[in-house]
């Protein structure tokens, strides 16, 4: 199966084109509607803030494809770090913007969020699987993944979380998923051969 | 955090080398190949560094990392933001600048600005000279007239998210990490630290890990005998330190 990657424009997207193919799978860039609208699975990469990111989604008139592919079409779709988190109901990067609202929750930076030292979550953290789900087939409990992120969704509703990571004690989304739809925080294509294996998962959904 | 095992792979004119003291270099062979046994034995994240006088590599970056799927920080020669932009698209997640962090620390602004300060990471080459801790630039052959303290203070300020410091005098020894120097930086900067030269046994990263640096950086350690990543995390797993397991 074909895997598509969303390439909105800049940033370094070429990584998961890597392991992708590293692991023998096919995939493709796709940045207009109708190349959304003819792709598969899609993987949603997270470059920029989540203001900039909706903003010109909407400019290039992606968004509303996207919104078929998720809400409608129910098609595989896989949120990587800010790509998970414009999944959420509305986003504090520079502006606030309301997101794909998929997962009803807020984002805003760590600092915010939760009283911590750790206001970069910039490094390996193991993850708590709390929820089975196909993305997470064969991986270990407490296998560590490499994030790389500021901000984090609040307020949300666990029901839908599938991984967790502790920072300070406090519980933060390390993965979430509601039909074909899924986001992790991490980056599957920098967590070594368990990321590379999230990437299997999913071309296999 | 976890503490990370960086390796570190040394690049001049093309081919992957071990470095003794900054001047006296040995071929190890493809950079390619160096960074996927990296990789393939558990490590947690990867420094290459372009040691080249002239004849820059950056072209065949992208090549190099293609089968690398953790975390890759490029340094060396990096002159403007013509060349950052270069790197990340070429697949670098981070870049470590050196000698423009001292003679154009506007850059690190931009850097920071434009990829965040986790894309950066500021590397300093230190050599202790009439007992004092001396920075040098130029792949260590430019004596700076900037201190340790006021390169960290621009790093601090122009948005860094890392600082990388290199012992001149440690590099390739095998005797041990810099643990003074270490200290010293320490002293004066709440960035996460990860300090480089003089890894020769296993015991060193001991010493040094419990000193609390982010990552612990090594090139020729690695480099010259199978699955020695995997050997040292065992080690360091058996005296039960935070570090990623890897198997």
């Amino acid at each position: 199966m074909k895997i598509s990657i969303l390439d909105s424009g800049f940033g370094n997207i070429r990584g998961i084109k890597n392991a992708l193919s590293f692991i023998n799978l096919d995939c493709n860039f796709v940045k207009n509607k109708t190349q959304i609208s003819n792709s598969n699975s899609i993987i949603i990469p997270g470059v920029g803030s989540f203001y900039q990111t909706i903003k010109r989604f909407k400019k290039k008139k992606i968004y509303d494809e996207l919104v078929k592919h998720i809400f409608i079409k129910k098609k595989p779709m896989l949120g990587i770090c800010l790509g998970m988190q414009i999944l959420f109901s509305n986003g504090n990067e520079d502006k606030e913007i309301n997101g794909f609202n998929l997962f009803k929750g807020n984002v805003d930076s760590i600092n915010n969020t939760c009283n911590s030292e750790l206001t970069h979550n910039v490094g390996w953290q193991n993850i708590k699987i709390v929820k089975k789900n196909l993305l997470f087939k064969g991986i270990p409990d407490n296998e560590s993944f490499y994030f790389a992120h500021k901000y984090t969704p609040y307020n949300f509703n666990k029901l839908n979380v599938t991984a967790t990571y502790r920072n300070n004690g406090k519980k933060m989304i390390a993965a979430i998923n509601k039909k074909n739809a899924y986001g992790v925080q991490f980056h599957p294509e920098k967590s070594g051969k368990f990321g590379l294996k999230v990437l299997k998962n999913f071309s296999e959904i | 955090m976890k503490t990370r095992i960086i390796g570190v792979v040394n690049i001049l004119n093309g081919v992957a080398v071990q470095s003794i003291q900054f001047n006296r270099f040995l071929p190890i062979g493809d950079p390619k190949i160096a960074i996927e046994y990296l990789f393939s034995w558990g490590i947690d994240e990867i420094i290459i560094l372009d040691i080249s006088r002239e004849k820059k590599m950056f072209k065949k970056f992208s090549y190099f990392i293609k089968n690398c799927f953790v975390p890759v920080t490029i340094g060396g020669g990096i002159n403007n933001m013509k060349d950052v932009d270069h790197l990340i698209k070429s697949g670098a997640d981070k870049v470590a600048i050196n000698t423009q962090a001292i003679n154009d620390p506007m850059l690190l602004e931009s850097v920071s600005k434009k990829y965040g300060n986790q894309a950066l990471i500021v590397s300093i080459d230190v050599k202790k000279i009439k007992n004092k801790y001396t920075v040098f630039t130029n792949s260590g052959m430019v004596e700076s007239k900037i201190s340790l303290k006021e390169i960290i203070n621009i790093a601090e300020n122009s948005g860094a998210g890392e600082i990388l410091i290199n012992s001149i005098d440690s590099d390739g020894t095998k005797k041990g990490f810099d643990k003074r120097l270490f200290i010293f930086t320490k002293n004066c900067t709440n960035l996460p630290l990860n300090i480089c030269g003089g890894a020769g046994k296993t015991s060193h990263f001991e010493e040094i890990i419990n000193l609390g640096p982010s990552g612990i950086c090594a090139a020729n350690f690695f480099h010259f005998k199978e699955q020695r990543v995997r050997f040292l995390k065992d080690y360091l797993v058996s005296l039960k330190k935070n570090i990623r397991i890897s198997n």
